[in-house]
């Protein structure tokens, strides 16, 4: 359908719009004509990606004189995937009505490991060693090495791409990771060099929030990007602690170790080069003094993980003295590893500031804080120099480096840690020293300021007030939207008792009671046999769903569960859950049924829907609150408060139940989609926990359903399963209207709009 | 039978004692003639199939006469022996029709059960594949009921336009597989409590489990049974591995393996279920391969970002080795269960006969025989009880290949509607919203009913006798959640043709 938002023509792919979506274009709409960025909660299941992309595409069609850039930024590769099959159904259908002008290109980007075509490289076993693998045969000192020597592999892809130089280009499309790789394989291009090359010219980019928030990435991928360009984080209730981590780094003892073993590699190198090829140590040397950290352009294929620290923290200043000659610096970072190698003996649990770890590094080492802050660079220049490629051996050398350039580069918002052992196995010693940043503003700040705007929306921001101040910025848009119904097609149900009346929780005297863990198993049980196909749970850990498990097959109770449905389990292993999950949906798909186990703040509950019949239940077992002994944790929270005045068990409630939203919100898709949700922690009764919830599962728990026992709840549940399966009107009938045709929308023009919704 | 009449040898008998005149018996449409092989012997005959009532034979069986007796309405009675039962069957098929094609004749109009034929001759499988689709679907007796006995359409006439039918449920009876049982089996063990001594119960249906369940294990069972050890040692040497696992002593087992080469193939984690893994993975749904992102993580280079939630593991390398754990147990069994297997088990089993003697002519074939990945074969039986006696034939099932799904549904209209629903799921998937577009097109046949109300009756009464009955196990359970899911998905149709007008 086709219709008008105030002077953009919105071509929408579908015959019908959701008011909600109608009311989102339009508050969208707004923050991109004021050049602001904005931020929208909307329920899941309202098809908030579809409304994104034919908004911003609509918009750039209707304004061509001045085109805008479409950055959009998933949190998993598979919700690229997801965005990008949305994206080829909207310009199928723009395509259809508005012909070639509405020709555009959109590609996905994601790593060499999912776009390498090269067999030999791409079976490597994980990204770094296929990152390694492509530079051993794509570095521009091999390759022309390879022109001279024809035994020395090179990668014939690559080397299609360059010899087709300007002519290497994407025609206009959508090209998901797979179209991209088949394109690729079709012309014998490389299709990560192509598409690396062709995200400065396409209209629409899909790829990871990393490529946008980590300095490290961003520098390399992000950084030609024009001004002129909306960026959307989509699910981005989570965006902080993405912020946060992007900064953060960790120190081991065998992160020390494989230093170590780095730095005398390193220096053997050195000494072969000084013996054959002296002039170009030498080089390297003059570069820096005129103050050339970085060797310019780099070729597109040596280039590598960029600074780590934010651009524009980092010094355009000459590389300090002491630091230029090659074997300085390795002294220098021999003199930090031993340092902290000594840190980490430590006993007791330190923290301190950053501040005063380096002016202890400089009193102890006699490293100062400027030759710090180089180390990345000065490291960067080395290995270029020394024409190191199997980059995946160096990796704990450059994890040193980048905590020295953090640590140098950053005063406040950090803390550094050391803990001799994990708090909850004191006897095993597993020492590791954490530069944590505290503040999610400091990794979005460039991105607020680079871009036009920036549009930041999930099903679960509430509190919305909240993610401003975290994450420092003035919207110009700030909405919380609610879901019309055309039935209740969702029950939230909040379960505070067992089939024995006892109290469940997961709180941490409960925690391990047995008479918790059976309660719990007879919930999961009763509801197997009364709810039809799949049924997902969620643990607030991998170490306590191990247990409970574990519990329940002992006492027997998961093989009653077995009865009547599969059971799959989230594993830590990526691979066994990935085809745990497609099995999953196979035995939903056959009608046999299965229960899927997953963790909150797990991999699955980040990005995996179970809308249909996937999943009509969900069941929160507990509280997801964060470990709240983790010192890491204390020590943002400490700084929330210091800077932000937001109160300790205010941001872990908020952090909690935000998680908890998250996975119940998975199991909608769409108005004629149904599921059921259980709360299952006598917690969730109280107010100030449950208020937390997003206004759209709020206002569907009813009062009745606060303070349920099992039997109770199995109750409803039936009832809620029988009403379901009645036939009902989708358009909303005679009530509000929940659906609304092309005409619907002509009729009421712009004017009456919002009697209409709400 | 094309050429309508059949000659066959056979000895005509005055009563079943009797030996009886060797002769030929021949038949045509109308009449039978029988002559003796001895032209002076009296025992000539010439019948009309019109005054034939109706036809008895004896059962197959190995050491019974192969008899024909056609009794004629005035009361006599005409006892063929026939040399081989090939040889009376044909002649019985061709007596049931002839003797229907002249009946109908005689009586037309008249009513009779059995299934009237005209002009074509049907086979006896033909027939009875006919009356079974008659006797298991009420409805389609009564219209035949109906219509063929009262004269309305030929028997023909009525089955031309249920062929597809006839064939479907043809393929449908043959495809139809029970599935394996939901509930893992954990072997478990069972002390005296006096002695040291530990007992492990395996069951055909558990070996067959555990060699589903862990390649590995079927592929150490090929290699060292009985070149190295006897089944016996194989089965306590797993047991032994299983206990060492329950024990959850890691080092222990780690101990033992290093002792035990054998043993330790048992306690060391699956290398071909990682195999088969990694291969599988590459046909996953793409909107759920999380290993993609793997390889898009920069935040969890080694040591980047924060570790939270314990999720870090304490690994004591060497013992990793060894650990083994309950979750991925869970996830394999589910994937194994939900591939199906080839055969029951426990009905194959109680038709093997047990002994000693078939155990080493069939060692030698399975050992021969190639493993492929839908090969299933079927390796042992071992007494109920102690592990110690082993009494096991070995026998290899079939080989055979299915589809990794099946629908274990019971009734054709549920399939239907199964077959609907997986082909939305695969063709929308997840990029469309379905209620923002018009209903699309089904690929299949929208579901027709002639009487709705019979038909809901039936579902109910289907959907209650299986919530009933408690001992219902997985198969039950979901032959009631499909037709509930169907009744839905019926009701749905109905208000959208509904709202489309």
């Amino acid at each position: 359908m086709k219709f008008q938002i105030e002077d953009v023509t919105v071509y929408f792919p579908y015959d019908h719009i959701y008011p909600e979506q109608y009311a989102y274009m339009v508050e969208l709409k707004r923050a991109l004509d004021a050049k602001g960025h904005c931020l929208l909660e909307m329920p899941t299941g309202t098809g908030k990606t579809i409304a994104l992309l034919s908004l911003i595409t609509s918009y750039t069609l209707s304004k061509p004189s001045n085109p805008i850039k479409l950055l959009y930024c998933t949190r998993t590769v598979h919700e690229m995937e997801k965005t990008l099959a949305e994206l080829k159904l909207l310009h199928k259908y723009q395509i259809q009505h508005l012909g070639p002008a509405a020709r555009i290109l959109a590609l996905g980007l994601s790593s060499r490991k999912n776009l390498c075509i090269n067999p030999s490289v791409v079976s490597a076993e994980n990204r770094d060693s296929v990152d390694a693998a492509c530079r051993k045969l794509t570095a521009s000192w091999v390759r022309a090495l390879a022109i001279e020597n024809p035994n020395i592999p090179s990668c014939e892809f690559f080397e299609n791409y360059e010899k087709a130089a300007s002519d290497a280009v994407l025609p206009p499309g959508v090209y998901t990771l797979q179209d991209l790789r088949v394109f690729g394989k079709e012309k014998g291009w490389c299709p990560y060099f192509l598409a690396r090359h062709m995200v400065q010219f396409a209209n629409v980019v899909v790829y990871s929030y990393q490529y946008l928030l980590d300095p490290k990435v961003a520098g390399i991928i992000s950084k030609e990007m024009q001004r002129e360009s909306v960026v959307v984080f989509d699910e981005a209730h989570n965006i902080d602690n993405v912020c946060i981590e992007a900064l953060s780094v960790s120190v081991r003892k065998q992160t020390l170790e494989g230093a170590t073993r780095n730095l005398s590699k390193m220096s053997q190198e050195i000494e072969r080069f000084k013996a054959t090829d002296a002039g170009r140590l030498r080089a390297e040397y003059n570069r820096l003094v005129d103050g050339l950290a970085q060797r310019g352009n780099l070729p597109l294929a040596d280039t590598w993980l960029a600074n780590p620290a934010l651009p524009d923290d980092i010094l355009k200043e000459a590389v300090p003295g002491n630091i230029r000659r090659a074997e300085h610096f390795l002294s220098v970072l021999r003199r930090l590893v031993q340092y902290l190698k000594g840190r980490l003996q430590t006993e007791n649990v330190e923290k301190e500031g950053p501040v005063t770890f380096v002016a202890s590094i400089n009193a102890q080492v006699g490293i100062d804080q400027k030759m710090l802050k180089f180390c990345y660079d000065r490291l960067h220049s080395l290995m270029l120099t020394l024409e190191i490629t199997d980059t995946d051996e160096f990796l704990h050398i450059q994890t040193i480096c980048d905590f020295a350039t953090l640590v140098g580069t950053y005063t406040r918002g950090f803390s550094i840690i050391i803990e001799p052992f994990d708090e909850r196995m004191p006897h095993i010693p597993d020492p590791v020293l954490q530069l944590s940043c505290h503040d999610a503003s400091l990794a979005i700040k460039p991105v607020f300021e680079r871009f036009q705007s920036v549009v930041i929306t999930s099903g679960t921001l509430s509190p919305i007030d909240l993610y401003p101040r975290l994450l420092n910025f003035n919207p110009v848009v700030s909405r919380s939207f609610t879901m019309s119904l055309t039935r209740d097609c969702i029950c939230p149900m909040v379960l505070t008792r067992g089939s024995d009346q006892l109290p469940v929780s997961t709180k941490f005297d409960l925690r391990s009671d047995p008479g918790v863990e059976r309660n719990y198993g007879r919930l999961l049980l009763e509801m197997v046999s009364v709810v039809p196909d799949g049924i997902v749970c969620f643990f607030v850990s991998y170490s306590y769903m191990d247990g409970i498990v574990n519990s329940w097959h002992e006492s027997g109770i998961l093989k009653d569960i077995m009865q009547h449905k599969l059971v799959f389990i989230e594993t830590q292993d990526v691979v066994e859950t990935t085809l745990a999950l497609d099995n999953y949906r196979k035995a939903c798909d056959c009608g046999r049924g299965a229960v899927f186990f997953s963790v909150a703040r797990g991999k699955v509950a980040e990005g995996i829907d179970f809308d249909r019949h996937y999943g009509r239940l969900v069941i929160m077992f507990g509280v997801p609150f964060q470990y709240t002994l983790s010192r890491i944790l204390l020590a943002r929270l400490e700084y929330l408060r210091e800077t932000f005045q937001i109160k300790e068990g205010d941001f872990l409630t908020f952090d909690a139940l935000r998680q908890a939203a998250q996975c119940v919100g998975r199991v909608i898709r769409s108005k004629a989609d149904y599921g059921m949700m259980i709360f299952a922690d006598k917690r969730y009764s109280r107010h100030d926990k449950r208020s937390k919830l997003p206004g759209w599962i709020l206002s569907h728990l009813r009062d009745a359903h606060l303070n349920l026992s099992t039997d109770m709840a199995v109750h409803i549940a039936r009832e809620f399963l029988r009403k379901m399966a009645q036939p009902y009107d989708k358009t909303g009938g005679s009530g509000k209207k929940t659906l609304l045709s092309q005409e619907d929308l002509e009729k009421m023009g712009n004017g009456n709009f919002s009697d209409m919704l709400f | 039978m094309t050429d309508g009449q059949v000659i066959k040898r056979a000895r005509y008998k005055s009563s079943v004692k009797d030996f009886g005149v060797p002769g030929v018996l021949k038949m045509t449409r109308e009449r039978f003639f029988f002559m003796p092989n001895d032209p002076k012997s009296s025992a000539r005959l010439n019948v009309e199939f019109r005054l034939v009532k109706g036809h008895k034979f004896t059962k197959e069986g190995s050491n019974k006469q192969a008899l024909l007796n056609l009794t004629v309405d005035q009361g006599g009675n005409y006892i063929f022996e026939f040399d081989t039962f090939s040889d009376r069957d044909a002649c019985r098929e061709y007596v049931a029709t002839a003797i229907a094609v002249s009946g109908e004749a005689g009586r037309a109009g008249s009513e009779r059960s059995a299934a009237p034929l005209q002009d074509e001759q049907l086979s006896h499988a033909e027939m009875e594949r006919r009356i079974r689709l008659l006797q298991e679907d009420s409805e389609l007796q009564k219209l035949h009921k109906q219509l063929v006995i009262g004269g309305v359409l030929s028997e023909a006439e009525f089955w031309a336009t249920r062929k597809k039918l006839l064939d479907e449920n043809a393929s449908r009876k043959s495809k139809q597989q029970v599935g394996l049982r939901n509930d893992m089996f954990h072997v478990k063990p069972s002390s005296d409590g006096q002695s040291n001594k530990v007992t492990f119960n395996l069951t055909p249906e558990i070996i067959h489990q555990i060699f589903a369940e862990k390649p590995a294990v079927r592929q150490a069972f090929l290699n060292f049974v009985p070149s190295k050890m006897t089944e016996k040692e194989f089965w306590t040497k797993y047991s032994r591995a299983e206990y060492l696992h329950s024990t959850k002593n890691v080092v222990v087992a780690a101990a033992e393996a290093a002792e035990d080469d054998e043993l330790a193939v048992f306690l060391k984690q699956d290398d071909m279920a990682a195999s088969e893994a990694r291969r599988k993975i590459r046909r996953v749904d793409p909107t759920l391969d999380m290993e993609a992102d793997e390889g898009d993580d920069y935040t969890h280079l080694p040591d980047h970002g924060l570790s939270c939630d314990g999720s870090k593991d304490v690994t004591d390398s060497p013992y990793e080795l060894y650990r083994r754990s309950l979750l991925q147990e869970l996830n394999r069994h589910a994937a194994v269960v939900l591939e199906g297997r080839a055969i029951d088990v426990l009905e194959f089993a109680s038709r093997v006969p047990l002994g000693g003697l078939a155990l080493l002519c069939c060692k030698a074939l399975l050992i021969a025989l190639p493993v492929g990945l839908g090969l299933y074969f079927w390796a042992m039986s071992c007494s109920k009880g102690n592990l110690g006696c082993i009494l096991g034939g070995v026998h290899i099932l079939d080989v055979l290949l299915f589809p990794t799904h099946r629908c274990g549904v019971g009734d054709t209209r549920s399939v239907a509607e199964a077959l609907a629903r997986s082909a939305w799921t695969g063709y929308l998937g997840w990029q469309e919203i379905d209620d923002l577009q018009a209903p699309r097109d089904l690929a299949v046949a929208p579901l027709c009913i002639k009487d709705p109300r019979d038909y809901f009756d039936s579902q109910q009464a289907n959907a209650i006798k299986s919530l009933g009955d408690t001992l219902a196990g997985a198969k039950q359970m979901k032959c009631s959640l499909s037709t509930a899911e169907a009744y839905g998905l019926l009701r749905d149709y109905i208000s959208e043709i509904k709202t489309s007008g």
